[in-house]
């Protein structure tokens, strides 16, 4: 229904053929910000898991992201702690291997540059996934998946597609839904709609399960940067909110994941 | 507080009858009647009746009477109206006496008062501050866009006003948002003022016969909105001759046909725009395709009639219908609002004048598309039927006692929403929602002396929200909890309060005075919009268990004086105002189609305050105003901005107006206007992160920074062709220019990460109205 409308907003804002868009020399009122960002994820797979730290920077400045090097960082379970070590610039990865369980809350723990940072997270049970396959029409690939939705409501989901090999971990890209239509059903849908490829193609994907908030994180991000603005329904900015404690960017999430390589019809 | 007041109204209302005790000395009786226009038999509305040797006065009112009480004798009455030639009667009064008034306009008058048509130092001794009048003749002459006059782009000039965004009908008012403005159409409630997402407004000038915006002294009759009112009456129709008029313009055309059912009796006027720019969109079909294909029209329809049944009763039935209509590929979009009123005036005594209005108001708007799939149908309507009855009562010469109960039955229907696919459909509804807003009032306007004039009223309103309805239950933190259902007509919710106003002036003398006034309003029913300029799409929605009604506390003082040589009217006004339980939306609220909206809302506290000057010149070769307001909005909203005070959407430092007309001739006026208003406050991106290689912008506090500052001017020349003599028909060309300069003004920032180097960023501004040339040809007969 979202998609439906935005194409409504879209045709009436089509008024836009009186507005007009010019570029410019964008002056940032302050400058200098720094903040750390964290990117985190543990899973209930992976033995190796990544906390990525970075450091915020000027909004027109063109540079990637700034590393955070030389930070202390551990998650705990409760009753065990796991310690992080910085294997390259501002990625940190378990010296232990450990996985999440569902139903635990992980506890993120960074120590940087004197300040303390803080995030917690629950893992909650994702999909269960029997089958998926690609379709290729024209040009274009679609994934169908049949997949068991649990009884517990309330419950997210990111997906991630794994393009000949290759993770696509953009925010504005990822998939994500909710079971707010589909609590407790047997599903029988398709995931992303139709995407450029080719018949070739290797196609997979990983489903996470999320929190509320990274959810709404993840949908506010990819549909409002990037889209340009009108005087009937443009929304005033605000950041997105994360859940890192102390004035830090950025989210940690535990999700339980699985991951498919889909079948080509 | 409330006690007090009560007390202060009733030993007014004790003093008043004490005065009327202490003279029965000599008997008293009462001059009552009508106050016309001798040529076309329309009431006038503000005229001037005064009694020199007793200095006693009074004025018409929104209807055109009068009514006032002397003692018995021999008298001599003046009538007076600006732009009309004074009327002086010598009435032997031994009983009470009905005197009907037609006033004739004063001929090549020097002093011609083009802007206003109130008396000479009515600014001084009218105990009214915060408020702006304008007639007919005064929005025509400001210059107009693609040729249509409009009375809303008038009101946006007025001191403590300001365009809401650029081309817009949304206006905001001493730092409160659109929606608390009570747009009134001949008593009816307009809920959308806008065309063509707001270049145009609903009102067609040429059936309009006076506007007036009370900024910050609204009557105790009126109430339900916290900044202002916008009283717009309609013409009534001319009860003399027929006449018509109209103009053709480059994008729309319109015309007006008045005349008289019965000679001096009954009269009706009707009154029609048509736009035709989407007529020239084929002409784009080279540069752009998809606005070769689009249909965009607006039309709109006023109607009145009126009937003197008698010489104590009057009926008037008023209607107005617009229509937006809007395709572009296979979507159909149209919106309209649709007003009618039937009033009877009915003259119980020469000392009791009564009005019964009848009310009804429809805001809809559909949205469909009947090709390709999916195809959907999105309707949603708000209607009000609504009833008033007011009094206005006269019992001596330095009172005027009015009263009166107002009840509004109001339907939403935000939405419904219907999608088709290939072989399956969804039907989706928001919940509609009934409630009934129910006032009772009473003021008395008092002469102290000579030199004071009083106004103190109560007003005491009641919402309740009625069933059948479904209302969604949220905790303390927005989540959802539950549903509850309500039985039909099952009076679920009801919040009331005590809406007091007062207001007082103190004429110093002849040129100057010095006037204050406090009120209170409660508005129980807003928009749900998280753009300050408004769309088609609004959602009106009322208070709730989960939304708490709106209060507004304004305190006003001003200074105003008048100046000889050359004529001028200044004033100074400063003005406080404290609202309570604003509404704002979370970060990335969803207001669209969600049945849980009420979750996304989040509540506090504004306040706005500021200082307005004006200078005004009525008469001579060069007329106009120069306004200037300084002033200051902000906010503190739970769960916005980290819950720190934050300027609101609706903040303008400084608000810059001149509005000018220079007459060459009989046959040759320039006007010009500019405005120069200081950015919109914006919340923009200082910093940069990435997560999962997304580029994600960091921003400020909320409306930090500042849009650049926004100025414009317009021109506009009208030519009259020669008058010959015994013809009836006149006609003017009209040339006009919107935005002279071309300035740009920007409605937004946007930023784009560029597709080659995702680490670039690309600025843009987006602005809207370029220059606009246009002529309109314009006639009557």
């Amino acid at each position: 229904m979202k998609k439906i409308i935005s194409i409504i907003i879209a045709a009436l804002v089509l008024f836009s053929v009186f507005s007009c868009k010019e570029e410019f020399d964008y002056n940032q009122m302050t400058s200098g910000l720094q903040r750390l960002v964290v990117e985190g994820y543990i899973t209930d797979v992976d033995s190796v898991h990544t906390i990525k730290l970075m450091r915020s920077s000027d909004y027109i400045e063109p540079q990637p992201a700034l590393p955070a090097n030389g930070a202390s960082v551990i998650i705990s379970d409760g009753s065990n702690i796991w310690s992080f070590a910085e294997i390259s610039a501002g990625i940190y990865q378990n010296t232990v291997p450990f996985y999440g369980e569902i139903g635990k809350t992980y506890e993120l723990n960074i120590s940087y540059e004197n300040e303390n940072y803080t995030a917690s997270s629950i893992i909650t049970e994702t999909l269960s996934i029997d089958e998926s396959y690609v379709y290729y029409e024209d040009g274009y690939n679609l994934i169908i998946i049949c997949a068991q939705e649990s009884e517990t409501p309330d419950q997210y989901y990111s997906v991630k597609l794994v393009l000949n090999e290759v993770m696509d971990d953009s925010v504005t890209n990822l998939g994500y839904f909710d079971d707010q239509l589909l609590n407790g059903m047997y599903m029988d849908m398709e995931v992303f709609g139709f995407f450029e490829g080719e018949e070739t193609d290797t196609v997979g994907m990983v489903v996470s399960s999320i929190s509320k908030e990274f959810y709404e994180y993840c949908v506010n991000i990819s549909e409002n940067i990037n889209v340009e603005p009108d005087p009937f329904f443009s929304t005033t900015p605000a950041n997105f909110k994360g859940n890192i404690s102390n004035g830090g960017l950025g989210f940690f999430q535990a999700s339980s994941v699985i991951s498919v390589s889909c079948e080509r019809l | 507080m409330k006690i007090k007041l009560l007390i202060i109204l009733i030993l007014l209302t004790g003093s008043l009858i004490a005065q009327e005790g202490s003279s029965v000395n000599k008997e008293k009786f009462t001059v009552s009647g009508y106050v016309k226009d001798a040529e076309n038999g329309e009431t006038l509305i503000g005229a001037n009746i005064y009694i020199s040797e007793l200095e006693v006065g009074a004025t018409t009112n929104i209807y055109g009477f009068y009514s006032l009480t002397v003692p018995s004798g021999k008298h001599k009455i003046s009538f007076s109206y600006i732009g009309y030639s004074e009327s002086v009667f010598e009435v032997d009064i031994e009983d009470d006496y009905t005197l009907e008034v037609e006033l004739s306009a004063a001929a090549n008058m020097i002093t011609e008062v083009v802007i206003s048509d109130k008396k000479l130092n009515d600014n001084i001794t009218s105990n009214e501050m915060g408020i702006f009048r304008l007639d007919n003749k005064a929005i025509n002459q400001i210059p107009v866009f693609m040729g249509e006059s409009d009375l809303i782009k008038a009101v946006q000039l007025m001191p403590g006003v300001s365009i809401a965004s650029e081309g817009s009908s949304s206006f905001i008012v001493r730092g409160g948002g659109a929606d608390q403005n009570l747009i009134l159409l001949d008593e009816a409630t307009v809920y959308n003022p806008s065309h063509l997402m707001g270049f145009f407004s609903v009102f067609n000038s040429d059936a309009v016969k006076d506007v007036k915006l009370y900024k910050g002294d609204i009557p105790a009759a009126n109430g339900g909105r916290l900044s202002s009112l916008l009283d717009v009456r309609m013409k009534d129709g001319n009860k003399k001759n027929f006449d018509a008029n109209g103009g053709v313009g480059l994008i729309s055309s319109r015309l007006t046909l008045e005349g008289p059912i019965v000679k001096d009796k009954a009269s009706f006027i009707i009154s029609g725009r048509r736009t035709y720019a989407d007529l020239f969109f084929p002409l784009f079909k080279k540069r752009d395709s998809l606005l070769s294909q689009t249909t965009l029209y607006f039309y709109d329809l006023n109607a009145k009639i009126n009937w003197d049944i008698s010489s104590k009763d009057r009926i008037f039935l008023s209607s107005y219908l617009g229509k937006d209509v809007f395709k572009i590929s296979g979507q159909d979009i149209s919106w309209g609002n649709n007003t009618e009123t039937f009033r009877w005036n009915h003259i119980y005594s020469p000392k009791l004048f009564s009005n019964l209005t009848l009310l009804f108001s429809d805001y809809s708007y559909q949205l469909a598309s009947n090709s390709g799939t999916p195809k959907y149908e999105w309707t949603s309507n708000l209607r009000d039927y609504g009833l008033r009855y007011d009094f206005t009562a006269y019992p001596d010469s330095k009172n005027t006692l009015r009263f009166g109960i107002t009840g509004t039955l109001h339907e939403f229907k935000p939405g419904n929403f219907n999608v088709t696919m290939e072989d399956t459909t969804f039907d989706f509804k928001l919940h509609d929602s009934k409630a009934l807003e129910y006032a009772g009032y009473v003021s008395n306007s008092q002469r102290i002396a000579g030199t004071l004039t009083l106004d103190y009223g109560l007003r005491y309103s009641f919402f309740s929200n009625v069933g059948a309805a479904t209302v969604n239950t949220f905790d303390s933190n927005y989540v959802f909890v539950d549903t509850v259902r309500y039985g039909k007509n099952e009076f679920y919710n009801t919040y009331s309060g005590f809406e007091p106003r007062f207001s007082m002036t103190w004429v110093l003398n002849e040129q100057s005075s010095v006037k204050a006034a406090y009120n209170r309003t409660m508005q129980y029913v807003q928009l749900a919009s998280n753009s300050s300029g408004g769309s088609p799409l609004d959602i009106w929605f009322p208070v709730s268990p989960n939304v708490k009604p709106q209060s507004g506390n304004q305190w006003n003082v001003g200074y105003f004086k008048n100046f000889e040589e050359p004529r001028l009217e200044t004033s100074v006004e400063l003005f406080y105002k404290q609202m309570k339980n604003q509404v704002d939306f979370k970060d990335y609220a969803n207001l669209l189609l969600n049945d849980k909206m009420e979750g996304e809302l989040r509540f506090g506290d504004a306040q706005a305050y500021g200082a307005e000057f004006l200078v005004r010149k009525n008469s001579g070769c060069l007329t106009g105003w120069i306004s200037y307001t300084l002033s200051r909005s902000e906010r503190k909203i739970d769960g916005i901005n980290n819950n720190q005070t934050y300027l609101s959407n609706f903040d303008r430092t400084h608000n810059l107006s001149v509005v000018a007309t220079y007459k060459f001739s009989d046959r040759l006026s320039v006007s010009a206007n500019w405005i120069y208003i200081s950015g919109v406050p914006v919340t923009l991106p200082i910093g940069r992160y990435y997560f999962g290689n997304t580029l994600i912008p960091v921003y400020s506090d909320r409306n930090e920074a500042r849009l650049p500052d926004y100025h414009r001017m317009d021109v506009s020349i009208t030519w009259k062709n020669k008058n010959r003599k015994n013809r009836r028909f006149n006609s003017e060309w009209n040339f006009s220019v919107y935005n002279v300069y071309n300035r740009k003004n920007p409605y937004s920032y946007y930023f784009e990460t560029e597709s080659s180097n995702p680490q670039v960023i690309k600025s843009y501004k987006m602005s809207m109205l370029p220059i606009v040339p246009s002529i309109t040809y314009n006639f009557n007969f």
